[in-house]
């Protein structure tokens, strides 16, 4: 028995990661005996956060719901059953997905939802079904991602998002997934069980010859990847010491027509992995002094010679108001000082985080490449300052070529004077007029676009909805909706935490304030261009806001079947305490 | 974010938690689904990875038409190989500018194949912290032609270019109309990577003498044969593998016979069959090394390494000489310096010691005042207890560099062994006033207080140590711990153990 489409909506809006409301009641379900069956959210609810979210995470998160995955993935139906209260009432997806879609190699199908409404043991003996075909489960989880706890603690109501990965029985990797809505209660000893849920639909994922292997140690490419580096890093993540870590760069040193891969990262370690189209990479750490690499570097010929220049985020010295960051060029299998990028910076400030980005492109249309270097933090950001609408970030800075490897810089002067905390800057024609604007990517506050002329100034504009709120990190401009024209991707934070706690707050926040909150949470942001230099935000829709806290992006043909899709690094710091077990 | 529980680390200082800490990267893929154009799929895809990531960078590295993936994230470096059967058509392009800068950054093209169309833009640094290829990739599934290529030149001039090669990267010359389609380089099936290897020659294994060594040495190039006297393919190569050990003496071959249980049979094989490069017997390292934990072994298999100890190819078939010839040859650059210096730090840091310490000692006949290898032998030997080994080697280095500050805060850490804390305070302010803020140093100096049960200058110099290298996490502990020793609330769990340096520039 299909159910209408109005449940299907409601679990496609799990992964676009905006809040819905609760589900409203399903129509009766001819011809079963007619049930009434409502998974309630409770009215008052607990309106103290913390509160509210240890229930959610620790009672529940940590608690039931791993209980209940753990017995999922074991496909042990008693012990489902006794996570359920004795009065438990359920609806869950037919036992059988619907036929795969298509032949690609990435398959999807959904199990439909049921309008039966189960007792405790009908109602586990199905979910078994989920992974009674999965030799193998790898992962299961069930996250409250919206959730109201009563005034009384002794019930709840949450939105979860359920994921369950495994092995198929063909060998295959199978994932399972959907929003259920669940009503908790808590027992006397405070033990909290399902009383009520609701599962309208799961979509299922299916991989056929598609897929990517870990050749690091086999081509002899690698950085960091042992355990003595890692506990390192674990060490320096767990004081909050470490955030970012340096790039990497795609590029040919040898123009042998093969890519090589040039890696830094702020522990000093840069290394070249040269092709040699044998089967393998050859490390070279010879080319650079690691201790000249700052949080960035790019690879380009600026003088127009033929070979390479690198330059770099790092601020090799500042004196008297006068900095520099180093230029060098390419000298046989070296890298060289060959000259100095300078600008103006208040010296003492703190030098690791102060410069994110390195964009070149010819903004004035002289046919040399200029540099926009992007601004982040300065001394001040570590401590308390503003994180929603931060302007507090060291200036960019945009150096203009002169020639001859000679830059001025002219930043403020050709009105590209962003102080937010920038992480990356890109340019584009926004407006449609022809001349490329600058879209400037800020963490701790909305994002900013300069309108260009051609000539290379900028002014500061309006560009609803790209300057709306964001915590952003990463941009990647291409077409993303195949109609010929270049649209705006953009990696933010999303927050199941900021979803579950920000509604709580309805009614005593600013209706203004509220959404910013929300929207902040909601992850990242598609910009699909509609013309007339009007862009409209539908991540959602597309399918792509849910990454969690986004990094960078790669829009690429994963699964090389003719069309791109893409990929979406997150995580902001693991820390050394035993991860959560995901089952 | 979600706020994982740091469970037993909460009462730590500055301990912070991870803050939406292994969190699964995301794949949103384009696959026929009911209402939305991307689904996300990382598990199945296997790029689901729990690291902190950070940059991505798309590049095809073995030239088979698929993009494979660079990633770096807090936890490292990976290289991920697309492992889409192959087949599927593309098309690359590079455009060339004469009108304006001549990468193009910023033009937009867009390649119509089997009359659909796909735009992208030239970009070099988008995406967080990475730099691109210029060059595009258009992946074309199984379209049987390009039709054409249009580009919107960043000089504003729009330009259809025809000749576009599938399967080819297409040179498009601002002006022209018309694309040089050119091959792209490619790796031979048999060298592609089937997965993940730790093959070293540093791994040791029993030789016909008898004795435990490793199985070849860096510096040179070495050929690693597996064998069996039972293996027919085997016995086919030998004889080329035999006149190439002849021929080479600048290469080290080693056979690694895989039978281990008739000895007698194995050597009266080799003889048999005129080996006259070294053998050693295989066991569980060496097979865990080059084939994986349980990994069984495909006879015959080939394993070359360049000078560096890298491996450079694997064949998993019957090999002649001028195959290995040419793997051998292939792009030599011999070693720096500065390579053995990396090599060290790395099997340091893989708490690979036992091959550090062969190189170091290999590294110390040829440079035997060099007081970074002298320094780092030292410091293994004394973690292996050999303290007065370490002591000569550190005395070696201190007349050469009397300022050297490791050298001197590891000797004073080795007089702290030996229980002569006055001789290591002695050396471990000296340290300090060369350099008045090493952390190690420091700590070093309050774990010898400390011992004195001084507990009040051992604290001043742990938050010395803290303040100088406020990642040193040992050093932190080491001062909440005097600080409650001055409290006095007892004794801390381990007080006594000398720690080893801070991650920090000088670890890498």
């Amino acid at each position: 028995m299909r159910q209408p489409v109005l449940l299907a909506v409601v679990t496609c809006c799990l992964a676009c990661s905006e809040p819905v409301a609760p589900p409203p009641a399903a129509p009766a379900a001819p011809p079963a005996p007619v049930v009434a069956f409502e998974v309630r959210v409770p009215d008052p609810f607990e309106r103290n956060a913390e509160a509210s979210e240890h229930v959610a995470l620790e009672d529940l998160f940590h608690g039931t719901n791993r209980a209940l995955c753990k017995a999922l993935a074991g496909g042990d139906a008693d012990a489902i059953a006794a996570l359920l209260t004795p009065d438990f009432a359920g609806r869950a997806v037919a036992p059988e997905p619907d036929a795969e879609l298509g032949e690609a190699r990435i398959r999807t199908a959904r199990f439909p939802a049921d309008a039966a409404v189960l007792d405790g043991p009908a109602f586990a003996r199905r979910l078994t079904a989920l992974t009674s075909d999965m030799p193998r489960v790898d992962r299961c989880k069930l996250k409250p991602f919206e959730f109201k706890l009563a005034a009384a603690h002794d019930w709840a109501w949450s939105k979860v998002s359920f994921v369950v990965d495994g092995q198929g029985v063909a060998g295959q990797r199978l994932t399972r997934r959907g929003a259920w809505f669940v009503e908790y209660v808590a027992d006397a000893e405070g033990a909290w069980r399902l009383r009520k849920a609701d599962i309208p639909g799961l979509d299922q994922v299916e991989a056929r010859g598609a897929g990517f292997t870990d050749i690091s140690r086999a081509v002899g490419v690698g950085l960091f990847r042992d355990d003595t580096t890692h506990r390192a890093v674990t060490e320096l993540t767990d004081q909050g010491g470490l955030e970012t870590i340096g790039g990497l760069a795609v590029l040919d040193w040898n123009r042998d027509g093969r890519d090589d891969l040039l890696a830094w990262n702020r522990m000093r370690v840069m290394a070249l992995f040269v092709n040699d189209g044998q089967g393998g990479f050859e490390r070279r750490t010879d080319v650079l002094d690691p201790a000249d690499v700052g949080l960035f570097a790019v690879t380009v010929d600026l003088d127009g010679d033929g070979n390479e220049e690198l330059i770099t985020t790092e601020v090799v010295g500042c004196r008297n108001g006068k900095a520099a960051m180093p230029i060098f060029t390419r000298r046989g299998e070296r890298l060289a000082r060959a000259g100095d990028l300078s600008f103006s910076l208040p010296c003492g400030n703190h030098r690791a985080m102060l410069y994110q980005h390195i964009t070149p492109h010819d903004i004035d249309g002289d046919g040399d490449l200029d540099l926009l270097v992007s601004g982040y933090g300065s001394e001040t950001s570590r401590g308390d300052f503003n994180k929603f609408d931060s302007t507090e970030g060291t200036a960019n800075l945009l150096f203009v070529n002169q020639g001859g490897l000679v830059f001025t810089e002219e930043a403020a002067a050709r009105g590209l004077d962003g102080t937010r905390m920038t992480y990356v800057t890109t340019f584009v024609d926004l407006d449609e007029d022809g001349h490329d604007d600058a879209l400037v990517v800020n963490d701790f506050g909305p994002n900013e676009v300069f309108r260009g002329d051609g000539a290379g100034h900028f002014s500061r504009t309006a560009f609803p909805p790209l300057t709306d709120i964001g915590q952003s990190m990463g941009v990647t401009v291409s077409d993303f909706d195949d109609d010929g024209k270049l649209d705006v991707y953009v990696s933010n934070m999303q927050s199941s935490a900021g979803n579950r706690i920000v509604p709580l707050f309805e009614g005593e926040l600013k209706p203004e304030t509220y959404r910013t909150l929300l929207r902040m949470a909601a992850g990242n942001t598609l910009y699909l261009r509609r013309g007339s230099g009007r862009f409209e935000e539908a991540a959602g829709p597309t399918g792509v806001a849910g990454a969690n806290w986004a990094w960078g992006q790669a829009y690429v043909d994963l699964d090389n079947d003719g069309d791109r899709d893409l990929y979406v690094l997150n995580g902001q710091t693991s820390n050394s305490t035993e991860k959560d077990a995901d089952l | 974010m979600d706020f994982e529980r740091p469970e037993d680390k909460q009462g730590q200082a500055d301990f912070r938690g991870s803050l939406s800490g292994y969190e699964h990267d995301v794949c949103f893929v384009r696959a026929p689904t009911a209402g939305k154009p991307f689904v996300e799929a990382g598990y199945v895809l296997g790029l689901d990875f729990d690291h902190d990531g950070r940059a991505v960078a798309p590049l095809d590295i073995d030239g088979d038409g698929d993009q494979d993936l660079a990633v770096l994230s807090l936890q490292g470096l990976q290289l991920l190989q697309n492992d889409s059967p192959p087949g599927a058509r593309f098309a690359r392009v590079r455009l060339q500018a004469t009108r304006s800068e001549p990468l193009a950054l910023g033009a937009v093209v867009r390649l119509t194949a089997d009359k659909r169309s796909q735009t992208d833009r030239v970009r070099l640094a988008e995406g967080f912290q990475t730099q691109t290829s210029t060059t595009l990739h258009f992946g074309l599934g199984d379209a049987r032609a390009v039709d054409g290529v249009d580009v919107t030149w960043p000089s504003g001039a729009a330009e259809h270019f025809g000749g576009v090669a599938l399967d080819r990267l297409n040179t498009l010359v601002e002006g022209r109309g018309e694309a040089v389609a050119a091959l792209i380089p490619q790796w031979d099936e048999a060298v592609r990577p089937k997965g993940r290897s730790t093959a070293s020659v540093l791994v040791t294994a029993l030789d016909r003498e008898g004795v435990t060594r490793p199985l070849g040495r860096l510096g040179r190039p070495t050929v690693v044969n597996f064998f069996a006297p039972w293996c027919e393919p085997c016995k086919r190569e030998l004889p080329a593998l035999a006149a190439f050990a002849a021929r080479r003496p600048d290469v080290d071959v080693v056979g690694v016979s895989v039978e281990t249980k008739d000895l007698t049979g194995v050597l009266a094989f080799a003889d048999a069959h005129a080996l006259r490069y070294p053998v050693a017997f295989a066991n569980d390292r060496v097979i865990e090394s080059f084939f994986g934990p349980g990994g069984k072994v495909p006879l015959p298999a080939t394993f070359v390494f360049d000078e560096k100890g890298q491996l450079r190819r694997a064949f998993l078939h019957t090999v002649d000489g001028s195959e290995i010839e040419r793997a051998v040859d292939t792009r030599r650059t011999p070693p720096s310096v500065v390579d053995y210096r990396q090599i060290i730090v790395d099997l340091l840091q893989s708490g690979r010691n036992d091959e550090a310490a062969l190189l170091l000692e290999e590294a110390l006949q040829r440079t035997p005042d060099d007081s970074f290898t002298l320094v780092r032998l030292a410091e293994l030997q004394l973690h292996m207890q050999q303290v007065d080994r370490a002591q000569v080697l550190l005395k070696r280095a201190l007349a050469k560099q009397p300022d050297n500050v490791r050298a001197l805060a590891v000797y004073g850490e080795t007089l702290g062994v030996k229980k002569d804390l006055d001789g290591a305070e002695r050396y471990l302010l000296r340290a300090i006033r060369v350099a008045p803020d090493d952390p190690t140093a420091l700590n070093n100096l309050g774990m010898v207080y400390a011992r004195r049960g001084d507990w009040t200058a051992a604290r001043d110099a742990f938050a010395r140590a803290v303040e100088a290298g406020p990642t040193f996490a040992r050093a932190r502990q080491n001062l909440l711990d005097a600080e409650r020793m001055l409290r006095g609330e007892g004794p801390p769990a381990q007080p006594d153990k000398l720690p080893s340096a801070p991650p920090g520039p000088e670890e890498h």
